[in-house]
């Protein structure tokens, strides 16, 4: 019942994810035959960074494959993705109505349980928000005489969760700081720019975050990220369990 | 119960960033007994009840609720699985139904009772698929009562039960609480500014004042034992120190003297004869005077 209730919480957070992410997935699978056609008919000057970026996106729409890896796996998706891990991450007994979180809390259960059940349940609807658009990209393809791997799309899925779990996490932990349900998003959207950042300043590796939920390393050809995949689920099952342990502390 | 004390409290103090909101606080609340809580707005009693269900963590002193320390995680949980609590606010689930909230409700406490449940919702009059948000501060009140009852509760713990409520619905609520601690040998906690309230159905009453315990005990011996003696002098009243045990208060006006004792009257009148009074007199005094001259003694 405090996995339920946890869920429902979050639910219209979950569903607005939920149409959200799939339809957009949905249409960058659409959409392929048009980027096609003008991909052959624009030649994009190479001088500026915009300009390359460009040419790169275009490169790699040759294929089916690298078209979609660029257009939902490494940007929309992502982004979507990391924008739904802070909005479902953040909130919880801290920001709920003083006199509701009262009777929450006078609940024969533990604060330590309730903080569990919560992070439990955003990070099944994390998940489901990943895998459901990667299925999604499976099902939709044949409209456009494509097809992509189901395996390619699962793996894809799984990095993408693990790595929008630590940004859950993060805006999970900060919740159980802040009184309102605003102030986790942004410093979890900020530290997610800030990731991109030292991403394009260092040259981003294989230990970087955001390249996980790319999936970067999988489309080269470098196989799985196991010891990122790893990583993120320390990091985050910390920050998760750094966040249970400092709002149970708390006075009401 | 086996338990002679089901709520006690020693040198209970309580600092929140350097503000002191308990003093250390004294408190036995008997088994089977309502006890009212009294106080001022401020003098700790929403602190004190944080406490004792585990919501805030007391800053020195003890606390136990059943024999069991509040301050332990586990202990804590126990507590309140034999506790049923009504906030002040009344606070509920808004995006919940009534019979959502109650479901909700009814899986923390294997031992829910459907009986009481079907019973308090038609004597309530609760509408079961109206929204939480949609009802009315006296439905809210009543519904949280129902939460309280329904899970055959050892202790309730009722923080202003009924304020804001119209006098109909606060006697509805005053009556159940009643018939459930009779029906049920219940203990009933409750605060409240309403001493008419505390008045009509406590036995016994704490009164409290700036985190401390003033007064604590069975309502009829407060009833019984406090009496106001008023010493009339012939000048102005002089300033003695009373020496005998159970004087509360003496004030002082021109020529008139007014001791408020706990311990009858005959040890103040005795004392009082050395001070040659032209007259005496004592009258019993109400809850709301010892609450009054109990409070006002500490300004």
């Amino acid at each position: 019942m405090l996995f339920q209730h946890a869920f429902l919480e979050t639910r219209w957070r979950f569903l607005i994810g939920l149409v959200v992410l799939p339809v957009s997935a949905a249409f960058v699978v659409l959409s392929y035959p048009q980027v096609m056609a003008l991909s052959q008919s624009v030649t994009p000057a190479t001088g500026t960074a915009i300009g390359r970026e460009i040419a790169e996106s275009m490169e790699l729409a040759k294929t089916y494959d690298g078209y979609f890896w660029s257009q939902w796996f490494r940007q929309n998706g992502a982004q979507l993705g990391g924008l739904f891990a802070a909005i479902i991450g953040t909130g919880g007994l801290l920001s709920q109505a003083a006199s509701a979180r009262l009777f929450t809390l006078s609940l024969p259960v533990s604060r330590e349980r309730l903080l569990a059940a919560r992070a439990a349940a955003g990070l099944s609807q994390m998940l489901a928000l990943t895998v459901v658009p990667a299925l999604v990209i499976v099902l939709v393809s044949p409209l456009v005489s494509r097809s992509f791997p189901l395996l390619d799309a699962l793996v894809y899925a799984i990095g993408a969760f693990a790595g929008c779990a630590v940004l859950f996490s993060l805006a999970f932990f900060l919740s159980s700081m802040f009184g309102n349900v605003w102030t986790p998003v942004v410093l979890t959207m900020c530290a997610g720019a800030v990731l991109a950042a030292l991403d394009q300043i260092t040259g981003a590796d294989r230990f970087s975050l955001l390249q996980m939920i790319h999936g970067e390393s999988y489309f080269h050809g470098l196989g799985v990220p196991w010891p990122m995949l790893l990583l993120s689920m320390l990091v985050s099952s910390a920050l998760v369990y750094a966040g249970i342990r400092h709002f149970a502390r708390q006075d009401f | 119960m086996a338990d002679t004390f089901v709520i006690e409290t020693a040198g209970l103090r309580k600092t929140y960033d350097g503000i002191e909101a308990l003093r250390g606080l004294e408190l036995a609340v008997p088994a089977g007994s309502i006890c009212g809580f009294l106080g001022r707005t401020g003098a700790g009693k929403t602190t004190t009840i944080k406490i004792l269900l585990g919501m805030a963590r007391p800053t020195a002193g003890r606390a136990t609720v059943f024999g069991l320390p509040v301050d332990s995680t586990a202990a804590s949980v126990a507590i309140r699985s034999r506790t049923g609590f009504v906030g002040d606010d009344k606070g509920l689930y808004d995006a919940m139904t009534v019979r959502g909230m109650i479901r909700y409700t009814a899986s923390f406490y294997p031992q829910w009772s459907r009986e009481l449940e079907e019973r308090y919702l038609r004597r309530f009059e609760l509408p079961p698929e109206r929204g939480i948000k949609a009802l009315s501060r006296g439905m809210r009140t009543k519904l949280a009562l129902l939460l309280a009852l329904c899970h055959g509760a050892d202790l309730l713990v009722l923080d202003e039960p009924t304020t804001g409520l119209d006098p109909a619905a606060t006697e509805d609520v005053l009556q159940t609480l009643v018939g459930h601690a009779a029906e049920r040998g219940t203990t009933v906690f409750f605060s409240s500014h309403q001493l008419a309230d505390v008045e009509q159905i406590a036995d016994h009453v704490a009164i409290i004042d700036r985190g401390r315990t003033m007064v604590a005990g069975v309502l009829d011996d407060l009833r019984q034992n406090y009496r106001r003696i008023q010493l009339v002098f012939d000048g102005d009243a002089p300033a003695h120190t009373f020496e005998t045990k159970g004087v509360e208060r003496v004030r002082r006006a021109g020529r008139v003297m007014t001791v408020l004792s706990s311990a009858g009257i005959d040890g103040v009148l005795g004392e009082a004869r050395q001070l040659n009074p032209v007259s005496t007199d004592s009258a019993p005094v109400t809850l709301k005077d010892i609450f009054l001259d109990t409070v006002a003694a500490e300004d």
